[in-house]
């Protein structure tokens, strides 16, 4: 029934938007693979959402281009890029039914009238909105309004999907409920869909890749895997992750007797961690360490003061401290741990990363 | 948890109203405010009716003896102005033909500058609607001379094009500002998604957000109205002698030197002009309210 051919690369060449003297995006750089989901992430005002609406053409680009395949579409109006886009605020015209709503971007091109009915159609099915066609936005509850909204982009047939934040207007359940129905509906249509959140689950749950950006500019581009697990910079890691990933500011001491991180609080061997570049004796440095890798464990060397308990059900959030150090950790539900209890923690090495203070790389 | 019980099922009726001396004290100055102002109504309409002789007794307040419309129908059909006979009839048939085009030309137009200084900004979008809004401070009797030289040179002096055009530059400013503000209250992302969905220009504006715009619409219609059917000034000016609007010529009659006063024709054909902007409230003032109110809401 569809065309799986529909899809493309999207690429940003130094691209620059400023707003007056307010540089939002600052030449930048992203490769977009045909068929990927690229997710950007941000916190608000990084710049993510201006950089959809540049790829949207609902932006002017100050300096550099945009490419969608082979044509240069950085002076093209929206509707000549092949692009269709889903907005935060569903954006449906309210005095149309779902019906017009759906058809008002064909009628606009001229589609003819039976083509029209048949694509209108075919999103319903997809969309399951079938025996919404007759009504108008107002009389829709939230979740169908979106899917009214994702349903427009369908009919049009384009090449790339643009999402500003789609789910962000829903709440938890239904969010959970159409996320999953985006990722189904990118595996049936292989087109290229560019997503935009704030929310890192939705981030880590539907990406290919994630582009991390701040003040303009990307962190980091990697799978949900490498964000996670390998965050180029301190913002990146801080930003990804619930709760967020401890910081501990220390120096690092190179003896005969192995390399080790101090803090005063703490101290423990680094000798597996393998550096991006090697870390000097006496290097200041900030360790960053996910909660689930700091474990309560009777033989570790680490004295932890449990403060309090966070029951999430499946796990537990430990908040406490070590001196004066602050640290979370995440255990087994099952565990026996009891606030204002004094427990031995100790560290996994696979889970540690280690930042410059100043530049906040990774190191 | 015993609270449920009663709190689940609230009472209906409303709270007791309490008349306390403030309300009354409110209410009292409310209702001589609006006796002052219908006062003027009243005498107007049973002036009107009265014949001359009744008139001339002096009651002016009082009650008519015989209702009589006779001066209705000399007002609308043969009362004199200067040498024609015809009555405010003529006049009410220029209004009209004023009014209609008019109205569309004006409303159209404002719509489109607030559209296009809400979603097509442009560089100095800012000093341009800075512009217009002076536009409404300047007091029109300043602009009157130069308007009536550049008209004559495009041949529009004196002519119904001419006035249309007059009233549309008149309303320009008062019309954008309203669109204006109405357009900034509704999401811009419904206008990215019809730029998305390929309208351009104009098909967004009127595939879109012409069919949102029903209550600014109603309020613009209302003000265009009122505004355009009370100009006295500017048709006297620029309609020429074919377009005496309704008020123009309710003046003529009013004032025509001829004979004694006709003060119950007067008051008739005074009524008759004053006719359409009165229905226009009469019938629209609560969506006037709730339009002017719209800006305010979220919508």
């Amino acid at each position: 029934m569809q065309n799986n051919t529909n899809t493309a690369h999207v690429s940003a060449k130094d691209l620059s938007v400023s707003f007056g003297k307010v540089d939002v995006l600052k030449k930048l750089n992203l490769e977009i693979n045909k068929g990927e989901f690229l997710v950007l992430l941000g916190a608000s005002g990084c710049g993510k959402s201006t950089l959809l609406n540049t790829f949207a053409g609902l932006q002017e680009a100050t300096d550099g281009d945009v490419w969608i395949d082979d044509r240069n579409v950085t002076f093209m109006e929206p509707k000549d890029r092949g692009i269709a886009m889903v907005f935060q605020s569903y954006a449906l015209y309210p005095k149309m039914t779902v019906r017009g709503n759906l058809s008002f971007g064909l009628k606009m091109n001229k589609t003819p009238k039976d083509k029209i009915n048949e694509l209108v159609a075919y999103a319903a099915r997809v969309l399951q909105i079938e025996n919404l066609l007759d009504r108008k936005p107002g009389e829709l509850s939230g979740g169908q309004r979106q899917r009214v909204a994702i349903g427009r982009a369908l009919v049009r047939k384009a090449d790339v999907f643009l999402f500003d934040e789609p789910l962000s207007n829903l709440d938890a359940k239904l969010r959970s409920e159409l996320r999953v129905e985006l990722k189904r509906l990118h595996e049936e249509l292989g087109a290229t869909m560019i997503y935009v959140t704030h929310d890192q689950v939705e981030a880590l749950t539907l990406a290919d890749r994630i582009a991390v950006m701040k003040a303009g500019v990307i962190q980091q581009l990697g799978t949900p895997d490498q964000i996670y697990k390998e965050p180029a910079t301190r913002y990146v890691a801080q930003f990804v992750g619930m709760p967020s990933m401890n910081f501990v500011t220390g120096k690092i001491i190179n003896t005969s007797g192995g390399t080790y991180f101090e803090n005063g609080d703490i101290k423990f061997s680094i000798d597996e961690y393998i550096s991006k570049q090697p870390l000097r004796d006496g290097q200041t440095v900030e360790l960053g360490i996910r909660p689930e890798h700091v474990v309560l464990d009777t033989d570790g060397s680490t004295t932890f003061n449990v403060d309090i308990i966070e029951k999430l059900g499946s796990e537990l959030i430990v908040w406490g401290k070590v001196g004066s150090t602050s640290l979370t950790l995440r255990a087994e539900p099952e565990s026996s741990v009891a606030s204002k209890e004094v427990r031995k923690i100790s560290f996994k090495i696979s889970g540690l990363n280690f930042f410059d203070p100043e530049t906040g790389l990774r190191l | 948890m015993t609270m449920t019980q009663s709190t689940s099922t609230p009472s209906l009726k409303k709270p007791r109203t309490i008349i306390s001396k403030e309300r009354i004290a409110i209410y009292l100055f409310l209702i001589i405010c609006s006796l002052f102002f219908l006062l003027p109504l009243y005498i107007v309409l049973i002036t009107s009716l009265k014949t001359m002789p009744e008139i001339r007794m002096g009651n002016i307040m009082s009650w008519p003896e015989t209702w009589n419309t006779d001066a209705w129908v000399k007002a609308w059909s043969t009362a004199c102005t200067g040498l024609q006979c015809e009555g405010v009839s003529v006049g009410f048939w220029n209004s009209i033909k004023i009014l209609i085009p008019s109205l569309f030309v004006s409303i159209l137009s404002g719509a489109i500058c607030g559209y296009v200084l809400s979603y097509w900004r442009f560089k100095g979008a800012e000093l341009f609607f800075g512009i217009i809004l002076f536009g409404a401070f300047i007091p029109y009797q300043a602009l009157i001379y130069p308007m009536i030289k550049i008209f004559a040179t495009f041949g529009l002096y004196g002519t119904l094009p001419g006035i249309i055009l007059v009233h549309t530059i008149f309303g320009l400013p008062i019309m954008t500002l309203i669109f204006r503000n109405y357009y900034s209250t509704l999401p811009s992302e419904i206008f990215k998604a019809a730029r998305v969905d390929g309208a351009g220009f104009f098909g967004v504006f009127f595939h879109v957000l012409l069919p949102m715009s029903t209550p600014i619409l109603i309020v613009a219609v209302i003000l265009q109205v009122t505004g355009i059917w009370n100009d006295f000034l500017l048709g006297l000016i620029f309609g020429g002698r074919e377009n005496m609007p309704m008020t123009v010529q309710l003046n003529n009659i009013v004032n025509t030197a001829r004979g004694a006063k006709e003060y119950n024709v007067n008051m008739a054909a005074t009524f008759l002009t004053a006719m359409v902007p009165l229905l226009v409230y009469f019938f629209s003032g609560r969506w006037f309210v709730r339009g002017i109110a719209a800006g305010a809401v979220k919508g």
